[in-house]
């Protein structure tokens, strides 16, 4: 009986993952589709993890900015003065496409 | 085999029957598991996030640049590079900071000409601004609850400009779950939004849309060629260009993530092997007992195994449900702002977040090894000694 009930929660607990997941997969193609139209209208706006441009302008849109204006660096760990680019998980590396000389 | 059943199965009796010290384990993996999925589903997410940004967007964008910094470039260079064989069109767009309200909160300002804008959209509430003389803006949810705006709010004049001071007219709102930089934006016409800097005739970037297959030789062409007579030099950058980006950076990023997430492991390594043995005098002593009745070293092992796998995979599974729960439920509510810089504990959008079956499985691997090499080799020490001193 106990063995039966121990089988029946680890059942439970593997339908309610996969529930979960289901469940988050489904709901991120509705906001994708809002995501689509929203960038359509400005033509594409945002990359990064900062969501205004009070901070670093390349960790909002590493389009609009190439470098990151925080950045020491000769500063040995210099990147990690920009708090966007030091404690977020997401990083983009400087686009290298400059003017032709 | 039915032995061996037996066996795996006093394993699992055996996580149930210490049920403190099941709990601190499964509590030492959660407390490494649960971070390093929802980074990892953050970092996903706006991944996700940022690949509609460059699908959706411009085959080029067009900046200036002077002395290694980008400079606003003048609205006239349109019509040069609208003439550069495979280009469609160009669109000038102004993209800037502005402070408002009392608590003076950062705003985007988001500049494009009206276009026959898609009947039915579905990302604003209310609709979009048209090309008359008013100004009409289009807030984010972010910025509309920091301010307390509704679709008919009327702003005071909030800018100096030669042209003269307007009050503004909140037409639209973006909805929360649209994307994270839609929640600060304030999307105007370029006319409205170069009255609000003061900038008549100046563009922060230029949108270039192309004919298929142009896209690398006017690049090219536009660089080569420049975008005007006394315009500054451009800056070029590719759809291509920006989803090389998109591919690099969040994958470098999860790496040094997923790194420093094998240092919090190894601290519930131990923490595990404390509760699974080490610190566990009770624990010693059933495995004496059982030696004493006749248990065999290699059976302990067993049952010591299957009791992780039980352990770990409960912990894993609660990580990814807990994780699906905090992100979706609670918006990454405090989590969120950790990851992403800037965030507040109660973000003002929707967090973009998407749980990945490999981080989830990579998680439940992770929990196996921190669970059974906790235990298995204080279960070894335990076994190997003589059931008189294990019992001690």
């Amino acid at each position: 009986m106990t063995r039966s009930r121990t089988l029946t929660t680890g059942m439970m607990l593997v339908v309610a993952l996969a529930a979960v997941l289901a469940l988050s997969a489904l709901n991120e193609r509705d906001a994708s589709a809002r995501a689509a139209e929203f960038q359509h209208l400005v033509g594409g706006l945002g990359m990064g993890p900062a969501t205004d441009l009070s901070g670093c302008e390349a960790a909002f849109d590493s389009r609009l900015c190439p470098h990151c204006a925080w950045e020491n660096g000769p500063v040995p760990g210099g990147r990690a003065f920009c708090p966007s680019h030091a404690l977020s998980v997401v990083d983009y590396p400087e686009s290298t496409n400059g003017p032709v000389r | 085999m039915g032995r061996f059943v037996e066996i795996a199965w006093t394993g699992v009796d055996a996580a149930r029957l210490h049920p403190a010290r099941s709990l601190a384990t499964v509590a030492a993996v959660l407390a490494g598991l649960l971070p390093y999925l929802i980074g990892l589903a953050i970092s996903r997410g706006v991944r996700d996030a940022a690949a509609e940004s460059v699908r959706e967007g411009a085959d080029l964008y067009v900046t200036g640049e002077q002395f290694g910094r980008p400079v606003p470039i003048s609205t006239s260079a349109t019509n040069h590079l609208t003439q550069i064989p495979g280009v469609e069109r160009v669109v000038p767009r102004i993209i800037g900071r502005i402070e408002l309200g009392k608590e003076r909160v950062s705003a985007v300002v988001v500049g494009v000409p009206p276009e026959e804008w898609p009947a039915g959209l579905e990302c604003v509430e209310g609709r979009l601004y048209t090309g008359g003389p008013r100004n009409e803006l289009v807030i984010g949810s972010d910025l509309a609850r920091r301010l307390n705006l509704t679709v008919g709010s009327l702003l005071p004049p909030f800018y100096h400009s030669r042209e003269g001071e307007r009050v503004s007219e909140v037409v639209g709102l973006f909805r929360s779950d649209t994307a994270p930089w839609a929640s600060r934006v304030i999307f105007t016409s370029f006319e409205t939004a170069a009255r609000i800097f003061d900038q008549s005739g100046m563009a922060t970037d230029l949108l270039v849309y192309c004919r298929p297959g142009y896209e690398t030789e006017v690049g090219r062409v536009i660089q080569r060629d420049g975008i005007g007579e006394s315009g500054p030099q451009p800056r070029v950058l590719t759809r291509a260009d920006a989803a090389a980006l998109l591919d690099e950076g969040p994958r470098r990023r999860e790496g040094v993530f997923t790194l420093l997430f094998a240092l919090a492991i190894a601290v519930s390594v131990l923490v595990v092997l404390v509760t699974s043995g080490f610190g566990l005098a009770g624990r010693r002593r059933e495995l004496g007992i059982l030696k004493a009745t006749g248990w065999q070293t290699d059976q302990l092992l067993l049952r010591s195994l299957v009791e992780s796998l039980v352990l770990a995979g409960l912990a894993a599974a609660l990580a990814v449900i807990l994780a699906a729960i905090w992100l979706k439920a609670f918006n990454g509510y405090w989590i969120a702002g950790i990851f992403l810089a800037g965030v507040e504990a109660d973000p003002g959008f929707r967090v973009p977040s998407r749980l990945m079956p490999l981080p989830a499985l990579l998680a439940t691997l992770i929990a196996i090894v921190v669970v059974a090499t906790g235990s298995l080799y204080a279960t070894w020490r335990a076994a190997t000694a003589s059931p008189f001193e294990a019992m001690r």
